[in-house]
């Protein structure tokens, strides 16, 4: 019992810091999810066309991207930025301003619908929806106001309050205003296009095609694979700890898990003598003591797992969302870290009875009454 | 006696850790004739133990040799000499040791040479005759003392043992408990010998005959009654 005790609790510690330090990856995955559903591609400054105010993706890059095969729209679109909570502090988040059939089109897309007491934007006014994680993440509900020109720290403020009018119900990351309001209220910020695929499942293949071939001294192209690689190089020192807390944390308790087995074992081994005593052979002890550990370490397992999945679902909404760290309380990561526990523990068990064993005399056992 | 089952021929044990040499035991010859209960009695430190672990093949002597039959434990191996247990041995020892995480049923099943139907069978068997029927698919922590150790004496019985060797059987046991067991090892002699090491001379009122051993030195056989003042056998049970 208390082994299996230990085998539980091993697997929830590693379990829960593999899945509270995965929050940093989770984050990033989470935010820029929405370019698996469209390919953003922004103007650089050196797109600019003298005479022009607004800087648009130049004609010819549009019509590169048009050529490209499995490209069904492109979705030309400006917008504004409000921060949420993550992690590593207030992160900026784009609320783009698009048509309504667009908009409709994006969010069929993503699989994404209204949640029931909302609306759409109406076109031209400060008004915006968000994703129900993003609406959790800023404890934000419908009417409240989520963005505001005096935001700090975002690339583009709102240039007016934005009221919240709708929330999306859906796991991809997205907000929309109306395009009529983005172009009236930011003319001079520059237009992006928003590339989509004809087959969905095609989106990062095409904006990694995108990323490659197009003039990059012109464009920005935000691919989905892309960006999670720059991020990941950005916060290379951080992945590093975050590996090196997971791999410690990982590595101490499967050893001490493992050499607990070894006292609790030790402290059996007079069953074992004294059997070996009675005439079982070694090989014979040592099936049993693998096999008893199997049933334990196995058993034990499946309670952590259970343990660390309860305790993460609840304290997911009330602890670390609210905080800004997002956490997959099944994320199969987590419990494949877990596996050196049953691993280490049976392979401290056969080692100790085998070595036990092959050094005692039963009759020392027996003897010591 | 005659029908000698085990004999020893001037056997020896003596402990030498370089500081002090000490003698167990000291020339013991001896012979165990076939379907008997005999005890093996003396003060702390006769050797009486020392004498069972040579007779089982658990430890080797340093002086003489142990026979069974035609059997001379010098000549094989310490593998050989685990197979003479498995195959032709009962052990029952003071402290009821079992598998913690295995029914007792499953831990009397330890003991029997082949795991199959028959084997269940007569372990059941065993289990209605030592009276602990109901206790057959409980773990040993749900389990008694007395209990326990009768579940050890079924496993010892398990592979029909030519001889049983019990040491200190009783000593951890309350004396009901402690008369039950005795009385259940004392009936196995219908079907073979069965030899207990005891300090508790009451524990030895049924035995056929009692070795008296002393400063690691056989006294000789002697009948029971002369030994503890009392005749009669115990009661016994049908096995």
């Amino acid at each position: 019992m208390p082994l299996a005790f230990v085998i539980v609790l091993s697997v929830f510690l590693i379990a829960s810091v593999v899945t509270i330090v995965n929050s940093i990856d989770l984050t990033v995955l989470t935010i820029y999810n929405y370019t698996k559903v469209f390919t953003p591609v922004l103007p650089r400054l050196a797109a600019a066309v003298p005479g022009e105010e607004v800087i648009r993706v130049p004609a010819n890059i549009q019509a590169q991207i048009r050529k490209t095969s499995g490209v069904d729209r492109t979705i030309e679109t400006s917008g504004f930025f409000f921060n949420i909570n993550t992690v590593f502090g207030p992160f900026p988040f784009v609320c783009f301003g698009v048509t309504d059939e667009n908009r409709d089109y994006l969010l069929k897309r993503a699989g994404d619908s209204l949640l029931p007491g909302g609306r759409m934007p109406d076109p031209g006014k400060p008004e915006a929806v968000i994703s129900e994680g993003l609406a959790r993440n800023k404890k934000v509900k419908i009417g409240d106001v989520i963005a505001s020109p005096l935001d700090t720290g975002t690339l583009v403020a709102a240039p007016a309050p934005i009221k919240l009018v709708g929330i999306l119900r859906g796991s991809t990351w997205m907000a929309f205003t109306s395009k009529k309001y983005t172009d009236a209220s930011l003319p001079l910020v520059p237009h992006s296009l928003l590339v989509t695929t004809a087959d969905p499942a095609a989106q990062g293949r095409v904006g990694d095609q995108l990323y490659d071939t197009l003039d990059k001294f012109q464009v920005q192209v935000l691919s989905f694979n892309n960006l999670v690689k720059t991020l990941r190089t950005s916060l290379a020192s951080m992945y590093l700890i975050m590996h090196l807390v997971n791999g410690t944390v990982i590595f101490v308790v499967a050893l001490m898990a493992g050499m607990l087995s070894n006292i609790y074992f030790t402290q059996r081994i007079s069953e074992f003598a004294v059997l070996a005593a009675i005439g079982l052979r070694r090989s014979t002890l040592v099936w049993h003591a693998v096999s008893e550990t199997a049933i334990l370490t196995t058993l034990g397992w499946l309670l952590g797992v259970f343990v660390n999945y309860s305790v993460l679902t609840l304290m997911k909404g009330s602890v670390f969302e609210p905080r800004g760290m997002l956490i997959n309380p099944s994320d199969p990561l987590s419990y494949l870290n877990t596996l050196p526990i049953p691993v280490c523990i049976t392979l401290f068990a056969v080692a100790t009875i085998s070595y036990r064993l092959a050094n005692l005399d039963p009759v020392t056992i027996i003897e010591r009454r | 006696m005659t029908e000698s089952l085990l004999s020893t021929t001037n056997i020896s044990l003596v402990y030498d850790d370089g500081a002090r040499v000490t003698h167990a035991l000291r020339d013991v010859t001896i012979e165990i004739p076939n379907k008997r209960f005999v005890g093996i009695m003396g003060p702390s430190g006769s050797g009486k133990s020392s004498l069972l672990y040579i007779l089982s093949g658990l430890k080797r002597p340093t002086g003489g040799d142990v026979r069974l039959g035609d059997y001379g434990y010098k000549a094989h191996s310490d593998l050989d000499l685990i197979d003479l247990r498995r195959q032709r041995f009962g052990f029952v020892f003071q402290q009821p040791y079992l598998l913690v995480w295995q029914t007792a049923m499953e831990n009397v099943l330890m003991g029997a040479p082949i795991l199959d139907a028959a084997a269940r069978k007569k372990a059941v068997g065993y289990f209605e005759q030592l009276g602990i029927g109901a206790m057959a698919e409980k773990l040993p922590s749900q389990l008694s003392g007395g209990e326990k150790q009768r579940v050890c004496v079924a496993r010892a019985m398990m592979n029909d043992p030519d001889i049983i060797f019990a040491d200190e059987p009783t000593a951890s046991l309350d004396h009901a408990n402690g008369h039950l067991v005795v009385d259940l090892l004392s009936a196995y002699r219908k079907h073979g010998t069965v030899v207990v090491v005891t300090h508790d001379p009451e524990m030895l009122q049924g035995a056929d005959s009692v070795l008296l051993m002393r400063d690691g030195q056989s006294l000789g056989w002697r009948d029971p009654v002369d030994v503890l003042g009392t005749a009669g056998p115990s009661k016994t049970v049908a096995l």
